[in-house]
């Protein structure tokens, strides 16, 4: 096989790891809520709430007792930032090796 | 943090997350990771480091069952170890996980099957059927405070000479023999393996030793018992 396919074929098998990869993540952000954590008290009770916009509307939904919600709320809020970033890591290194194709 | 560190760390994670299953006694390392494990074997059979493995271009972590169908204790809670480590499942047929661009594949023996994905019961993942697997040896090293099994040098060698003529990608088969002549090379200097090589070369059933051979030749790679032209 000439060298150049040789590098063609691992660069398109990269591209699909890389594309595998992304709807991983994608799948993994969208089961996730996004937004901002939010704790409101009210008397002697704390309140949780999930913040976060929708085009031009900030939306404020409410959760549960924080006592009972807000720790595992902000670990999922985390997460969904954790996949977000490792999206746009693999979307750049998908640019990359797209412009290497091209080549 | 230096990109080989973090896929380390990944691998470590990985091997945590098996082992918190009572997994990974039951499974080998294969692949590069095997490869970057024989460095510390090899150390400790030679003096001083004759080996090296580069995976900083390695994308992928492959996990070998080698008996998939045997009942693990605890090993239903692999898939939760694994997305508490971290880990992401992909989205596609076969069970792999991702963590960042490393792709984490189980494999499973193809023997009396046929190719394709089989799932595990223990575990609940899915893992490509892959040809001739069986061929591996397993080898017990211990590194990062884990027992982790291996193929032995002298069956990974062999095996991958065997399986190169129909190596899926074709891009990985000049990779994969390049890959093999320096592991020789470092076999050729430490006690032991070339004997190894020798004793495993002399199992194997006519057909496939022959096909090794003919690999062997045709890439000038060095096996014991042949004549180097």
């Amino acid at each position: 096989m000439p060298k150049q396919n040789l590098i063609r074929e691992m660069l398109e098998e990269e591209l699909d790891r890389n594309a595998r990869a992304q709807a991983a993540y994608r799948a993994q952000r969208d089961s996730l809520p996004r937004g901002s954590v939010m704790v409101k008290t009210r008397g002697a009770k704390r309140y949780c709430y999930l913040k976060f916009r929708d085009g031009a509307r900030t939306i404020t939904d409410y959760v549960g007792i924080a006592d009972a919600v807000e720790d595992g709320l902000r670990a999922q809020v985390e997460q969904r930032k954790a996949a977000e970033a490792a999206i746009r890591q693999l979307k750049a290194e998908q640019h990359y090796i797209e412009r290497a194709l091209k080549l | 943090m230096s990109e080989n560190t973090a896929r380390e760390e990944t691998f470590w994670k990985l091997l945590n997350a098996l082992e918190k299953a009572n997994v990974l006694q039951h499974v080998m390392i294969v692949g590069t990771w095997a490869e970057w494990l024989y460095i510390d074997y090899f150390a400790s059979l030679a003096d001083g480091e004759l080996y090296k493995v580069d995976i900083g271009k390695t994308h992928d972590m492959d996990v070998f069952f080698r008996n998939a169908m045997m009942e693990i204790e605890g090993a239903d809670r692999l898939q939760t170890y694994l997305k508490e480590a971290g880990f992401v499942p992909g989205q596609d047929f076969r069970g792999t996980f991702f963590m960042g661009g490393i792709e984490v594949e189980f494999l499973a023996s193809q023997l009396g099957t046929g190719p394709g994905v089989v799932e595990i019961p223990s575990v609940g993942i899915k893992a490509e059927r892959l040809k001739e697997l069986d061929m591996l040896e397993p080898l017990v090293v211990l590194k990062g405070g884990f027992m982790i099994t291996v193929p032995t040098p002298a069956s990974y060698v062999v095996h991958k000479l065997y399986i190169n003529p129909t190596r899926r990608p074709k891009s990985k088969r000049a990779q994969n023999l390049r890959k093999i002549d320096v592991l020789l090379n470092a076999m050729y200097e430490i006690p032991g393996q070339m004997n190894a090589l020798e004793a495993y070369l002399e199992k194997l059933p006519e057909a496939k030793l022959e096909q090794v051979r003919k690999v062997a030749r045709e890439n000038s790679i060095a096996l014991p018992g042949e004549e180097q032209i």
